[in-house]
Protein backbone atom coordinates (compact mmCIF):
# COMPACT_ATOMS: atom_id res chain seq x y z
CA UNK A 1 0.00 0.00 0.00
CA UNK A 2 0.86 3.84 -0.52
CA UNK A 3 1.16 6.17 2.62
CA UNK A 4 1.34 9.51 2.79
CA UNK A 5 2.99 11.02 6.02
CA UNK A 6 2.32 14.45 6.94
CA UNK A 7 4.67 16.76 9.64
CA UNK A 8 7.26 14.26 10.04
CA UNK A 9 10.33 16.12 11.49
CA UNK A 10 12.82 16.67 8.73
CA UNK A 11 16.07 16.09 10.75
CA UNK A 12 14.70 12.75 11.87
CA UNK A 13 13.35 11.86 8.73
CA UNK A 14 16.92 12.42 6.90
CA UNK A 15 18.90 10.67 9.61
CA UNK A 16 16.11 7.55 9.00
CA UNK A 17 17.01 7.24 5.43
CA UNK A 18 20.60 7.72 6.00
CA UNK A 19 20.51 4.78 8.36
CA UNK A 20 18.26 2.73 6.22
CA UNK A 21 20.60 3.56 3.17
CA UNK A 22 23.74 2.20 5.77
CA UNK A 23 21.95 -0.91 6.11
CA UNK A 24 21.26 -1.30 2.43
CA UNK A 25 17.29 -1.18 2.84
CA UNK A 26 14.86 0.41 0.98
CA UNK A 27 12.66 3.21 2.63
CA UNK A 28 9.47 0.95 3.21
CA UNK A 29 11.77 -2.07 4.63
CA UNK A 30 13.39 0.20 7.01
CA UNK A 31 9.86 1.48 8.11
CA UNK A 32 8.38 -1.93 8.33
CA UNK A 33 11.31 -2.96 10.65
CA UNK A 34 11.18 -0.05 12.77
CA UNK A 35 6.81 -0.42 13.02
CA UNK A 36 7.46 -4.01 13.79
CA UNK A 37 10.57 -3.24 16.26
CA UNK A 38 8.82 -0.37 18.28
CA UNK A 39 5.55 -3.06 18.42
CA UNK A 40 7.15 -5.73 19.77
CA UNK A 41 9.41 -4.04 22.04
CA UNK A 42 7.51 -0.81 22.82
CA UNK A 43 7.50 -1.29 26.93
CA UNK A 44 11.72 -1.67 26.91
CA UNK A 45 12.60 0.63 24.57
CA UNK A 46 14.82 3.47 26.47
CA UNK A 47 15.74 6.59 25.43
CA UNK A 48 19.81 7.25 25.43
CA UNK A 49 21.23 9.95 27.58
CA UNK A 50 21.37 11.88 24.07
CA UNK A 51 18.14 11.16 22.96
CA UNK A 52 16.74 12.61 26.76
CA UNK A 53 18.98 15.98 25.92
CA UNK A 54 18.07 16.59 22.49
CA UNK A 55 14.35 16.25 23.48
CA UNK A 56 14.80 18.77 26.45
CA UNK A 57 16.32 20.83 24.15
CA UNK A 58 13.98 20.49 21.49
CA UNK A 59 10.98 21.30 23.75
CA UNK A 60 12.90 24.35 25.06
CA UNK A 61 14.18 25.87 21.89
CA UNK A 62 11.67 28.52 21.02
CA UNK A 63 12.06 29.78 24.79
CA UNK A 64 15.67 29.68 24.35
CA UNK A 65 16.16 31.88 21.89
CA UNK A 66 13.51 34.02 23.00
CA UNK A 67 15.41 34.59 26.03
CA UNK A 68 18.79 33.62 25.73
CA UNK A 69 20.12 34.38 22.35
CA UNK A 70 23.59 34.78 22.62
CA UNK A 71 24.25 33.13 25.75
CA UNK A 72 25.57 29.53 26.51
CA UNK A 73 23.42 27.00 27.48
CA UNK A 74 24.12 23.77 29.19
CA UNK A 75 21.66 20.40 28.98
CA UNK A 76 22.66 17.78 31.09
CA UNK A 77 20.40 14.93 32.61
CA UNK A 78 17.52 15.88 30.82
CA UNK A 79 17.29 19.20 31.95
CA UNK A 80 18.67 23.19 31.66
CA UNK A 81 21.66 23.27 33.87
CA UNK A 82 22.01 26.71 33.07
CA UNK A 83 22.59 29.86 31.24
CA UNK A 84 26.29 31.37 31.11
CA UNK A 85 27.18 34.53 29.25
CA UNK A 86 31.09 32.37 28.49
CA UNK A 87 31.84 29.06 27.68
CA UNK A 88 34.45 28.90 30.57
CA UNK A 89 32.06 29.48 32.72
CA UNK A 90 29.49 26.75 31.12
CA UNK A 91 32.80 24.64 31.10
CA UNK A 92 33.30 25.64 35.12
CA UNK A 93 29.28 24.18 35.67
CA UNK A 94 29.77 21.68 33.29
CA UNK A 95 33.04 20.38 35.67
CA UNK A 96 30.95 20.16 38.86
CA UNK A 97 28.55 17.32 36.81
CA UNK A 98 31.51 14.92 36.78
CA UNK A 99 32.02 12.23 36.43
CA UNK A 100 27.68 11.19 36.59
CA UNK A 101 27.38 12.25 32.96
CA UNK A 102 28.65 10.85 29.74
CA UNK A 103 26.85 13.49 27.50
CA UNK A 104 25.87 17.47 27.14
CA UNK A 105 24.73 20.06 24.91
CA UNK A 106 26.72 22.70 25.05
CA UNK A 107 25.54 25.52 22.59
CA UNK A 108 25.32 29.21 22.18
CA UNK A 109 21.80 30.32 21.77
CA UNK A 110 21.11 31.49 17.86
CA UNK A 111 25.08 31.62 17.26
CA UNK A 112 26.05 28.42 17.03
CA UNK A 113 23.11 28.16 14.54
CA UNK A 114 24.64 30.52 11.63
CA UNK A 115 27.56 27.37 11.33
CA UNK A 116 24.85 25.41 10.81
CA UNK A 117 23.83 24.00 7.08
CA UNK A 118 25.46 22.21 3.75
CA UNK A 119 29.12 22.30 3.68
CA UNK A 120 31.34 20.78 1.66
CA UNK A 121 34.00 17.92 1.51
CA UNK A 122 35.66 17.85 -1.86
CA UNK A 123 37.05 14.60 -3.01
CA UNK A 124 36.22 13.52 0.72
CA UNK A 125 33.99 9.66 0.87
CA UNK A 126 33.04 7.37 3.45
CA UNK A 127 36.02 4.98 2.51
CA UNK A 128 38.21 4.70 5.06
CA UNK B 1 54.41 39.75 -10.03
CA UNK B 2 54.21 39.69 -5.94
CA UNK B 3 57.05 39.07 -4.00
CA UNK B 4 56.62 38.22 -0.21
CA UNK B 5 59.08 36.96 2.28
CA UNK B 6 57.56 34.87 4.64
CA UNK B 7 59.82 33.17 7.94
CA UNK B 8 59.12 29.89 9.03
CA UNK B 9 58.13 28.90 12.13
CA UNK B 10 57.61 25.02 12.46
CA UNK B 11 57.76 22.78 9.95
CA UNK B 12 56.06 19.11 9.99
CA UNK B 13 57.16 15.96 7.64
CA UNK B 14 54.36 14.84 5.32
CA UNK B 15 52.66 11.87 6.10
CA UNK B 16 53.93 8.53 3.88
CA UNK B 17 50.79 7.70 2.01
CA UNK B 18 50.98 4.58 -0.85
CA UNK B 19 51.62 7.63 -3.78
CA UNK B 20 51.80 10.81 -2.87
CA UNK B 21 52.86 12.07 0.55
CA UNK B 22 50.17 14.25 2.81
CA UNK B 23 50.47 17.26 3.98
CA UNK B 24 50.27 17.42 8.37
CA UNK B 25 50.64 19.54 10.66
CA UNK B 26 51.37 19.41 14.12
CA UNK B 27 48.08 19.78 16.60
CA UNK B 28 47.00 19.60 20.38
CA UNK B 29 43.29 18.93 21.37
CA UNK B 30 41.41 19.40 24.36
CA UNK B 31 37.62 18.78 25.23
CA UNK B 32 35.90 20.96 27.40
CA UNK B 33 37.29 19.79 30.70
CA UNK B 34 40.65 21.02 29.54
CA UNK B 35 41.58 17.35 29.52
CA UNK B 36 44.65 16.20 26.28
CA UNK B 37 42.98 14.03 24.02
CA UNK B 38 45.38 14.00 21.65
CA UNK B 39 49.01 15.53 21.98
CA UNK B 40 51.58 16.95 19.17
CA UNK B 41 49.95 14.96 16.73
CA UNK B 42 50.91 15.11 13.22
CA UNK B 43 47.15 15.72 11.57
CA UNK B 44 46.49 15.25 7.66
CA UNK B 45 45.56 19.17 6.29
CA UNK B 46 42.60 18.99 4.32
CA UNK B 47 42.17 22.07 2.12
CA UNK B 48 38.89 20.10 0.56
CA UNK B 49 36.92 19.93 3.69
CA UNK B 50 35.22 22.85 4.66
CA UNK B 51 34.75 21.84 8.56
CA UNK B 52 37.08 22.65 11.14
CA UNK B 53 39.06 18.95 12.32
CA UNK B 54 37.54 15.43 11.75
CA UNK B 55 38.18 12.89 14.29
CA UNK B 56 37.42 8.97 14.36
CA UNK B 57 34.09 8.34 16.48
CA UNK B 58 36.09 6.61 19.06
CA UNK B 59 38.47 9.63 19.51
CA UNK B 60 35.08 11.70 19.52
CA UNK B 61 33.72 10.13 22.20
CA UNK B 62 35.88 12.16 24.56
CA UNK B 63 33.93 15.80 23.35
CA UNK B 64 30.39 14.20 23.96
CA UNK B 65 30.36 16.53 27.10
CA UNK B 66 30.10 19.25 24.94
CA UNK B 67 28.62 18.37 21.90
CA UNK B 68 25.79 20.01 20.01
CA UNK B 69 21.99 19.65 19.42
CA UNK B 70 21.33 17.48 17.08
CA UNK B 71 19.73 20.27 14.57
CA UNK B 72 22.99 21.34 14.65
CA UNK B 73 24.93 18.55 13.12
CA UNK B 74 26.16 19.61 9.61
CA UNK B 75 25.54 17.80 6.44
CA UNK B 76 28.89 17.46 4.18
CA UNK B 77 28.44 17.29 0.60
CA UNK B 78 30.63 14.70 -1.31
CA UNK B 79 31.90 13.31 -4.53
CA UNK B 80 29.45 10.09 -3.16
CA UNK B 81 26.16 11.42 -1.76
CA UNK B 82 25.61 13.56 2.12
CA UNK B 83 28.08 12.65 4.89
CA UNK B 84 26.51 13.84 8.52
CA UNK B 85 28.73 14.54 11.03
CA UNK B 86 28.27 14.90 15.02
CA UNK B 87 29.37 18.22 16.01
CA UNK B 88 31.02 19.03 19.33
CA UNK B 89 33.35 21.78 20.72
CA UNK B 90 37.21 21.51 21.86
CA UNK B 91 40.21 23.49 22.09
CA UNK B 92 42.76 23.14 19.50
CA UNK B 93 46.61 24.26 20.25
CA UNK B 94 48.99 24.93 17.19
CA UNK B 95 52.37 25.95 17.82
CA UNK B 96 51.15 26.64 21.18
CA UNK B 97 48.36 28.86 20.76
CA UNK B 98 44.64 27.74 21.73
CA UNK B 99 41.67 28.62 20.36
CA UNK B 100 38.06 27.35 20.14
CA UNK B 101 36.72 25.24 17.35
CA UNK B 102 34.28 22.85 16.64
CA UNK B 103 35.45 19.17 16.22
CA UNK B 104 32.66 16.76 13.77
CA UNK B 105 32.85 13.16 13.17
CA UNK B 106 30.57 11.11 10.93
CA UNK B 107 27.04 9.93 11.94
CA UNK B 108 27.35 6.54 10.48
CA UNK B 109 30.69 5.82 10.00
CA UNK B 110 34.23 5.37 11.64
CA UNK B 111 35.74 8.92 10.61
CA UNK B 112 39.08 9.86 10.30
CA UNK B 113 41.60 12.77 11.40
CA UNK B 114 41.93 15.57 9.28
CA UNK B 115 41.77 19.68 9.52
CA UNK B 116 39.86 21.87 6.82
CA UNK B 117 39.40 24.96 6.22
CA UNK B 118 38.07 26.05 9.32
CA UNK B 119 40.93 25.83 11.24
CA UNK B 120 43.56 26.59 8.08
CA UNK B 121 41.93 29.77 7.64
CA UNK B 122 43.23 30.55 10.90
CA UNK B 123 46.67 30.02 9.87
CA UNK B 124 49.42 31.26 7.16
CA UNK B 125 50.77 28.24 6.14
CA UNK B 126 53.31 26.85 3.35
CA UNK B 127 52.69 23.30 2.28
CA UNK B 128 56.11 22.33 0.50
CA UNK B 129 55.89 19.22 -1.82
CA UNK B 130 59.83 19.34 -2.61
CA UNK B 131 60.62 19.21 0.62
CA UNK B 132 58.02 17.28 1.56
CA UNK B 133 57.13 19.48 4.51
CA UNK B 134 53.90 21.87 5.60
CA UNK B 135 55.36 24.88 7.67
CA UNK B 136 53.73 27.18 9.98
CA UNK B 137 54.54 30.92 8.64
CA UNK B 138 54.73 34.63 8.97
CA UNK B 139 54.67 36.99 6.69
CA UNK B 140 58.06 39.05 7.10
CA UNK B 141 57.61 43.55 6.27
Amino acid sequence: MTLVIKRVDPEKLRMFKAEAARRGLRLHQALEEAITLWLKYKPFVLETEIDVNNRVYEEMREELLRKYRGKFILIASGRLIGVFDGLEEAAGSLEKLRPNIKHAILTRIGVDEEYHGEYEWWGGSIEP
Amino acid sequence: MVGRIYRTIDCTEHLESKRNPVPAIQISLYNIHGEKILNNVEAPVDAGYEGSIMLTSELYNNFLIAELPRRLWRDYRTLTGTVTMRVARAVVEINGVKFNTFIGSPLFWVGKLLVGREVLSKLAIVIDCSRKETCLVEALG
